[in-house]
């Protein structure tokens, strides 16, 4: 039945067997510690740490590394631009590079400990050749982690957009592994998971509907982005929470050189970003912008209805930071962002998320990093009608409350170790339903609250044990627990086959009543096969405690996320994944082809004619059983040079098996592909002109189709026997972009860029398949016919952006 | 009433995007025929009738098959009642042999080439009397279009779960598209009912004639269903399609037992 040789075996992995082997992992590490201690018994170690930023704004250096020349060996920049080294006292030369700036060489006499801050240059390219990553070089080989894929703001903006809209999400969706379910969504389905499976972090805050205008855009606007990383599997123990990814974003932190500013002009939407020093080196901000402005239109519309509908969204981005003596560093972030849609004063909706973080960055000495995080996020969705009686008003949101402690311990080159404890406050609000007017219809009605607390420990350690073999071992273990006030009902199966309410527990306010709780082991392993060529494996575990309730594949603003309580338990998820790893031409080239299978428990679907809203008995909707993806992704890029890009193929498969649908048989999902190709090209013409293109190619989706139609009250009604049986065509298209960098003028003193792009989205016009409506013919009624539904011809856009 | 959000919601994913449709071929795989009865008894005393038929291929402009000398039975409390097939409409049969009652449970048996189809429906208590008043002319507005509209004045009894339907006939033409199914639950829907104003625009004149039903719990999740699937576009918006939960053992669609009031009004000006 299963399609990969065997059923997943799952539910008994247990647990023991993980421990066990971790025990001998940690025995190793450490006998291999004790070993290489014991040969350098005698000589005392020193250690030498530091920041290491951009001269230009200050901001720090993710990925940069430190090289020791005398000892062939180094260490990298961690997020914050903090590295830290342990030496034998010695004279070492040390080098300090990072790709597209100017290295710096240091030779220092290291006799106790010493702290190197640094600030880089940005290489000023004498050719028009770009430098797109923002890696070290040869990352791709020497890194421990795998099934990761990381873009910086740059690379995201070098990609033909859809209206001039530049969007991460929608890149990300063009690399391996990282599906879309159709054309213009931002749901990310990972390795075969779905949609509510990523944890989307904006500088450590999760949100929780990245969506605006429907999915069309999603909410990260990328002048306020630094940097995207998405691990797709290898996960390490500091993440954890959902099953299949997790996408970090990173904010920009600010100018702390100068004022300075961008902002761009598209169809759609306007941006403006502003950054800048609040304490020169000390402090500085940044806040950005952006909003669309369709509705500024309606409203000169000589027609009141017309004028009198609003449609727009906008969001904020603010960050500031402050270097408080050498040793501490704070952060305080924020994002709000809202959707609006109102149709006359009859009907209105909106949605928005609102995420802030602080953190704080201690460094307790040379060896020691601590982060403590501070996280509040928030989603609410509201909708009212106002006809005549017919009046209500809606609502809905989900809040948390999360802190973090994060430690980092540089034992010594070869070792590593980060452990920490993090909690997060849920609240759900699933619905709330009032009468808006007097003489309503509708009577108050309230879905109660949920409380949940979710903790989490965890330990990982990066341990060198050998100059060409790595192990990455580590251990996360997570607890959910539900809280009061909250009534749990008990269901039993009536006479007609429904689950009905028989008796009601009670739970006061606060009261802890149901935990969930369980280990998940991470392991990655890293085996240098040469200079240029790596091979790399991971295991890992995850468990996800709240989930999605959203019976479309896109999914809406009104979806409500639901906690796992005594009816509804955890998802579990285990991936094992192999890689080979090999860049050519001195870095010019980076290749990888990853191979992964996965198997998921208590995956969930639901029921045919499932009721999802303002229903507290949700959990008698749901149905849950087992999936398993498997997948070989293939990714070639090219990071240096007049031209570059990537091109990648990805051959995957995944499945779902769930008691209840489909007849209990296998079933692929939805967004399930077999083929998917991926181009992406940029190649800069002349010094100001570049042009940018990308393709891209999947299989159709998987859609349910009619076996039949009868006739019934008048009506012809399609018949159904089974669950995505069918295939929409293929889905392809191809976009292009021209850019044309100005020349640099002087405005009121300061230097100013302009920059004009052209865009065509969906260049040779491909009619790709939004959907496939089967319904009777409106010119010959009678007859019933299948209806292909597609959303764009081609789309061209222009926009002006510019920096100052 | 759900459907309101669902239709809204729909609607705005319509709004959100400009779309295009083509005709295009598709491949179905044929499922086995599977036989389809739908049957109404009332509280009125009318002809209540059951259509029996056979679901056929999707595509294409055939009809589809009735099914002609079924035998087909309704039983109450005490008594068992055989339908007549109507010879100039194959596949439905007929009885006015009785008259139904409020709270009676009503047993169906339909055999089809010796097979038994059977299914149950238990009347719901007696619908309420209600009042349909009529509105002065409306100049029109973002969502609705000028003209006079009818709204309902009743009281949906408290405290117990009930559930609606209704049918409009509007100048002898019963209003019977998919976006014309009119079912409620009152879940949601507070005790006193004033005004809730009916989504058709009457013009002066009009012959109205409206039926309100009390209908069962399976009646209504029928086609609370129906109208999600027919109105399913296929697309990633839309849950997956269906069918809708009927109560025919061993086949598909719905025999209900209702309790039917029915009110004519003409359209007078007024403003």
């Amino acid at each position: 039945m299963a399609p990969f040789g065997k059923t997943p075996q799952t539910t008994t992995m247990n647990n023991f067997k993980f421990l066990l082997l971790l025990i001998i992992w940690v025995a190793l590490a450490f006998w291999c510690q004790t070993k290489a201690q014991s040969i350098n018994q005698n000589k005392k170690k020193v250690t030498l740490s530091g920041y290491l930023k951009d001269a230009n704004n200050g901001e720090g250096l993710i990925g940069a590394s430190v090289f020791v020349k005398e000892q062939k060996n180094g260490a990298v920049t961690n997020t914050y631009g903090f590295y830290s080294l342990s030496l034998p006292p010695g004279k070492y030369t040390l080098s300090f590079s990072y790709i597209g700036y100017v290295t710096q060489t240091q030779v220092v006499d290291l006799q106790a400990n010493k702290t190197i801050n640094l600030e880089l240059n940005e290489e000023v390219s004498q050719t028009d050749e770009v430098v797109i990553t923002a890696e070290k070089l040869d990352k791709n080989v020497q890194s421990m982690q795998m099934s990761v894929q990381k873009l910086s703001a740059k690379q995201i903006k070098a990609i033909p957009t859809f209206g001039g809209e530049s969007d991460i999400i929608k890149v990300l969706q063009m690399t391996p592994g990282i599906q879309s379910v159709g054309e213009g969504t931002t749901g990310l389905f990972v390795r075969g998971g779905s949609a509510d499976q990523n944890l989307i972090l904006l500088d450590q805050a999760p949100v929780y509907n990245a969506n605006h205008f429907l999915g069309f855009f999603s909410v990260f606007n990328s002048d306020a982005i630094k940097d995207v990383e998405v691990y797709k599997g290898g996960m390490p123990a500091r993440y954890g929470g959902r099953l299949a990814s997790v996408v970090d974003i990173k904010m920009n932190e600010g100018n702390n050189k100068s004022f300075s500013g961008s902002g761009g002009i598209g169809l759609i939407s306007s941006r403006l970003t502003l950054e800048g020093p609040l304490a020169k080196d000390k402090a500085s901000f940044i806040v950005s912008g952006r909003r669309t402005y369709a509705d500024l239109f309606l409203r000169l519309s000589n027609d009141d209805e017309i004028r009198d509908n609003r449609l727009y969204f906008y969001d904020l981005n603010a960050k500031t930071n402050v270097t408080l003596g050498k040793n501490d560093r704070l952060f305080l972030s924020g994002y709000f962002g809202k959707d609006v849609l109102n149709v006359g004063n009859n009907f209105g909706f909106s949605w928005g998320n609102a995420t802030s973080t602080l953190r704080w960055n201690h460094i307790f000495n040379s060896k020691l990093f601590l982060s403590t995080t501070l996280l509040y996020s928030q989603f609410n969705y509201g909708l009212f009608v106002e006809e005549g009686v017919q009046n209500l008003e809606w609502s809905s949101s989900l809040q948390n409350v999360s802190g973090k402690f994060d430690f980092s311990y540089f034992l010594s080159p070869q070792l590593q170790i980060d452990f920490g404890y993090h909690n997060i406050y849920h609240t759900f609000s699933p619905g709330k339903l009032e009468p808006r007017g007097e003489n309503s219809i509708f009577k108050g009605l309230e879905v109660p609250q949920k409380y949940a607390l979710e903790q989490a420990g965890y330990i990982s350690i990066d341990h060198q044990l050998s100059p060409s073999f790595s192990l990455q071992y580590g251990v996360r273990y997570s607890a959910f627990t539900n809280m009061g006030k909250d009534r749990i009902f008990t269901y039993e199966t009536n006479s007609q086959g429904r689950p009905t309410v028989v008796d009601t527990t009670h739970y006061a306010s606060g009261e802890f009543y149901n935990t969930y709780h369980g280990i998940e082991p991470r392991l990655g392993a890293r085996l240098l096969l040469s200079k240029t060529s790596s091979l790399k494996a991971s295991y890992n575990r995850t468990r996800q405690y709240i989930h999605l309730a959203s019976n479309s594949s896109a999914g809406f603003p009104s979806d409500v996320w639901v906690p796992s309580d005594p009816h509804i338990k955890p998802q579990i998820g285990d991936q094992v994944a192999l890689g080979y790893f090999r860049n050519f031409k001195n870095n010019m080239y980076e290749f990888s082809v990853e191979a992964y299978y996965k198997w998921m428990e208590n995956q969930i679907d639901f029921k045919d004619n499932a009721d999802l809203l303002l229903n507290e008995a949700i959990s008698q909707e749901l149905r849950i059983g087992t999936a398993w993806a498997a997948g070989v992704e293939f990714m070639l890029r090219k990071n240096k040079g007049k031209t570059t890009g990537w091109i990648s193929y990805t051959l995957s498969k995944t499945e779902r098996q769930i008691e209840g649908i489909n007849n209990g048989q296998p079933y692929a999902p939805r967004h399930d592909r077999r083929h998917n190709i991926n181009l992406i090209v940029n190649h800069q013409l002349t010094k100001r002109l570049s042009l940018a293109a990308n393709f891209t190619y999947a299989t159709g989706a998987a859609v349910t189709m009619p076996a039949g139609r009868y006739e019934l009250d008048g009506k012809t009604v399609p018949y159904y026997t089974e669950r995505n049986g069918y295939r929409m065509p293929a889905y392809h298209r191809m976009d292009l972009s021209l850019t044309w960098k100005r020349p640099e003028k002087r405005l009121f003193g300061k230097k100013f860029q302009g920059e004009w792009n052209i865009s065509i989205y969906n260049v040779y016009a491909r009619q790709n398949p939004f959907s496939i409506q089967f319904s009777e013919s409106e010119q010959n009624p009678g007859e019933t016919q299948a209806e292909m539904v597609y959303l764009f011809g081609i789309i061209p856009s222009v926009s002006y952006n510019f920096k100052f | 009433m759900k459907n309101i959000v669902y239709n809204l919601l729909a609607l705005l994913s319509i709004i959100s995007m400009a779309s295009c449709t083509k005709v295009i071929d598709v491949d179905l795989n044929e499922g086995n025929p599977q036989v389809v009865i739908e049957g109404e008894v009332s509280d009125q005393p009318e002809t209540y009738w059951v259509r029996v038929s056979r679901t056929g291929n999707y595509i294409g402009r055939e009809e589809t098959p009735k099914i002609s000398g079924a035998t087909v039975t309704i039983t109450d409390n005490n008594q068992t009642y055989t339908l007549i097939e109507n010879p100039n409409q194959p596949g439905t049969y007929e009885t006015s042999a009785f008259v139904g009652v409020p709270g009676t449970t009503y047993f169906l048996k339909v055999v089809v080439e010796g097979k038994e189809y059977t299914s149950q429906s238990t009347m719901p208590s007696e619908l309420l009397d209600f009042e349909l008043r009529q509105t002065a002319y409306f100049a029109g507005d973002a969502t609705k279009d000028p003209g006079y509209y009818l709204q309902l004045f009743t009281t949906d009894p408290p405290n117990e779960d009930n559930y609606y339907q209704w049918r409009f006939t509007i100048n002898d033409t019963l209003k019977n598209k998919p976006d014309d199914i009119a079912v409620a639950s009152d879940e949601w829907i507070q005790e006193q009912i004033e005004g809730f104003q009916a989504p058709y625009t009457f013009q002066a004149e009009d012959r109205v004639k409206f039926s309100m039903l009390a209908v069962p719990k399976e009646t209504y999740d029928f086609y609370d269903a129906l109208v999600t699937l027919l109105f399913n576009d296929g697309g990633m918006f839309s849950p997956p399609p269906a069918n809708p939960p009927g109560n025919i053992d061993g086949g598909i669609g719905i025999f209900s037992a209702v309790s039917i009031k029915t009110k004519e009004v003409v359209i007078v000006e007024k403003n």
